[in-house]
């Protein structure tokens, strides 16, 4: 990049906040992905007019500008292959405003996901979707991701709670939406800005419908000797009208490994299923009672906790499924490859099934875990990263892997997002979402070569040595 | 890059979630990628496989932290992220200049402040008066051993623990002192020197007064025990000096204690390069205990002699000094 460029951008940015020097252009370049690369600037902006006037010269001279949040993206959306400006976003990190009679809160991208419910929780309320990342994801990176979690079968994801917000995009900033709870005039760009992955436009504040936090949660772990009979519960448990607030599957890879990487003690077993129900005290316990009565006969033991010190703990060996998996031993990590499929919540025993297939056919390691009860499945592929064999190996069994998820009648990613790692899988109308990104970015300077754009193998870029 | 081969493999299981940046969150030190362990994780892959050159933005960088290991509590990957940083700052050719400062006193003095050891024969017993404590505390220190009714042996003299820390290797002394007096029994108040001298299993001041059980009066005041990272996190002594307290006055706890009990920013090489950093993290302690009007009692001269700068703080060798009869 040129000097004249950054010092046109010191000129709207303290000089602190601009950094240039390689190791900080280095340890940007990461997110939780697979991928690498380094951008040419990296600006902490700390508001709106900021990022209009940095999006505005990018646009001038035809520079990528990539936003980032914590950098704990999956898919590799915040790295910023093709270089040029990434703006880090955390310190935009203010919660505006509360509006409980209202329904809703406003707030900017870089507020903590947990930090945002710390404060609604004084209020008895919440910002429902839970990824696992919450005590750190940025509300920001959320939006960019369609970011969900466990809690989504229950409560949605994060598009169900957008209402309005305030973005960026190359022609300048423009507000969406409103802060009503209904909306029908007109176009709801807002929503299309969610699962955008920063290529259209940078959100620079968003209003974000709030509910109130349940009086009671239960949670039940339930214990199988196969995988597929856990599938079948939660196809059972859905299929009798009840929907939990949760309903977690982890496969006997993901148990051991956080076995062996936590002190929580899940039980040894093929597979296990965690379904938390939430609501009344006298509610919660009967649809526990429930919940036990369904699994009959298909569970080898089944066990609850109304405790929150106990439902924190299951929750911790479940949150900590992604990063235990590095810890599974003979020199394997976990990498995220085909690690958010989703599909329709009565296949997920055929789906648990081929991708068990698979990793036999391949020889590689695959732990299933993931929101069973929405269908959101998660696979983490454990291999040697310093084998080049392994990544061909790997590969070939994630195309595989998406195959049989779209026989299955799935989609690439439920909640973390296409960026580079699924994009030869994308779903939906390639076309048509080449002409919004086109209309909207016609010199394709916002986060350039992710999703429709990426058209190479998902080995590139990669962050392993 | 003998030290970083070591951790090649630690290094490529992180898998880059940021969990570690959870207790992060409570701070407004933290600035870019770097200030956080994921980013130092990943300056310190870019040094191994020469990705990256060393400058002074790395120095700064991987030298901009406590080791305290809070971090690694949250890290569910269970990536020894204290190690890979030590390793990286081995593999460092320069020295922050505050770093350098240090490195000179104790080869100049054997005392990382610059200043004169405290020494004096007696027993075989011995504490370790250390660069720290006897700044400190010194004379509290030879009270107390006076009315335990022990003949103690004060040995002088840096552990090079805080040396060590930043990444270079120095030899002490102290070993061969104790060697040449026969020391049957090494006593410390300094978790470093514990660390340093772990070839002679010391003791804890908190861990040999209690096993002499002396007699002590009881003060009606409120004292908020702050867990020593190296002390807990590192050596797990988490229950005598809360038992300690408990005898002689009533115990309170910060919110966060034991294993994730919140660093004081006091590690001496930490606080001279980055003071900022250092007085944000005290005065979380300090803001905590004045909330819970409550004093704070520490058991590291490290962090004694840092957080009562900001607020009022009591050691523990000089609340068991005046507690014993």
């Amino acid at each position: 990049m040129e000097q004249k460029i950054v010092d046109e951008i010191r000129k709207i940015v303290d000089e602190s906040r601009v950094l240039t020097d390689k190791p900080d252009l280095y340890a940007y370049g990461f997110d939780a992905s697979i991928h690498h690369a380094m951008p040419d600037v990296v600006v902490r902006v700390k508001n709106a007019e900021e990022v209009e006037k940095i999006v505005g010269i990018a646009n001038q001279y035809l520079i990528p500008v990539v936003a980032r949040g914590a950098g704990t993206g999956l898919s590799g959306q915040a790295v910023p292959i093709e270089g040029g400006i990434l703006l880090d976003m955390t310190s935009m990190n203010r919660i505006k405003e509360i509006h409980i009679e209202d329904l809703y809160c406003v707030v900017e991208p870089g507020v903590i996901y947990a930090k945002l419910n710390e404060a609604l929780a004084e209020y008895g309320f919440f910002f429902p979707p839970s990824p696992g990342s919450g005590d750190v994801c940025t509300i920001g990176g959320m939006i960019a991701a369609n970011a969900s979690g466990m809690r989504a079968i229950k409560y949605g994801a994060t598009r169900d709670y957008i209402l309005g917000m305030e973005v960026v995009f190359p022609h300048g900033r423009v507000r969406l939406g409103s802060r009503t709870l209904k909306n029908s005039a007109g176009y709801q760009i807002e929503r299309l800005m969610v699962g955008s992955e920063g290529t259209l436009g940078i959100i620079t504040e968003a209003t974000l419908r709030i509910s109130p936090l349940p009086e009671k949660r239960g949670v039940a772990l339930a214990s199988f000797d196969d995988v597929v009979k856990a599938g079948e519960g939660v196809a059972a448990i859905i299929g009798s009208g009840l929907i939990p607030s949760a309903l977690e599957i982890m496969d006997h890879v993901c148990i051991q490994a956080v076995n062996n990487a936590m002190d929580i003690g899940l039980p040894d077993v093929e597979a296990i299923l965690l379904i938390e129900v939430d609501g009344k005290e006298g509610e919660v316990r009967e649809n526990i009672k429930k919940v036990a009565e369904i699994l009959k006969g298909r569970v080898k033991n089944i066990e609850f906790t109304y405790d929150d010190e106990e439902m924190a703990n299951l929750w911790k060996g479940r949150k900590g499924v992604l990063p235990s998996l590095s810890r599974y031993g003979e020199d394997r990590v976990s990498v995220s490859l085909a690690d958010d499929m989703c599909v329709p919540i009565s296949k997920i025993p055929y789906a648990i099934k081929e991708f068990q297939e698979i990793a036999k056919k391949y020889n590689i390691i695959i732990g299933t875990y993931g929101h069973a009860g929405d269908g959101n499945l998660h696979t983490k592929v454990l291999i040697n990263p310093k084998e080049e064999d392994e990544w061909k190996r790997a590969e070939k069994a994630v195309a595989e892997i998406y195959k049989a998820v779209e026989r299955l009648g799935g989609i690439a990613s439920g909640e973390h997002g296409i960026g580079i790692s699924k994009a030869p899988w994308i779903n939906g109308d390639v076309e048509t979402m080449e002409m919004i990104k086109k209309a909207i970015d016609p010199n394709n300077i916002m986060n350039p070569g992710k999703m429709t754009q990426w058209k190479g193998s998902i080995i590139s870029h990669l962050r392993y040595r | 890059m003998k030290m970083l081969e070591k951790y090649h493999d630690e290094m490529l299981s992180c898998t880059g979630c940021a969990f570690c940046k959870k207790s992060y969150a409570a701070y407004e030190f933290p600035e870019k990628e770097s200030d956080y362990p994921k980013g130092k994780i990943m300056l310190a892959y870019g040094l191994y496989t020469k990705e990256l050159e060393e400058n002074m933005e790395m120095v700064r960088a991987l030298q901009k932290c406590t080791l305290c290991k809070r971090c690694e509590v949250d890290c569910p990957s269970l990536i020894k992220i204290t190690d890979i940083i030590k390793a990286a700052r081995f593999e460092l050719s320069t020295l922050l200049p505050e770093h350098e400062i240090l490195v000179d006193n104790f080869r100049r003095t054997n005392n990382i402040l610059g200043e004169e050891n405290f020494e004096r024969d007696g027993s075989r017993i011995a504490f370790i008066m250390g660069c720290m404590v006897k700044k400190e505390m010194k004379d509290a220190v030879i009270s107390l051993f006076d009315k335990l009714g022990v003949d103690v042996t004060i040995v002088g003299g840096c552990c090079g623990h805080p040396i060590e820390k930043i990444g270079r290797k120095v030899e002490t002394d102290i070993g061969k002192k104790l060697r040449e007096k026969n020391i049957e029994k090494v006593v410390l108040s300094c978790p470093n020197g514990m660390l340093a001298l772990r070839e002679f299993n010391p003791m804890h001041i908190t861990q040999f007064v209690l096993s002499l059980n002396p007699e002590m009066k009881r003060e009606e005041k409120r004292y908020i025990y702050h867990d020593s990272s190296f002390l807990g996190r590192y050596l797990g002594i988490y229950d005598e000096p809360r038992e300690l307290i408990g005898r002689v006055a009533n115990l309170v706890e910060f919110d966060e204690r034991r294993e994730r009990a919140k660093q004081c920013g006091g590690e001496i090489e930490f606080r001279r390069a980055f003071p900022q950093e250092a007085e944000e993290l005290a005065m979380h302690l300090i803001k905590e205990a004045r909330e819970k009007n409550a004093t704070i009692v520490t058991a590291s001269p490290h962090c004694y002699g840092h957080l009562k700068e900001y607020g009022e703080v009591v050691d523990i060798v000089h609340l068991l000094e005046r507690s014993i009869i």
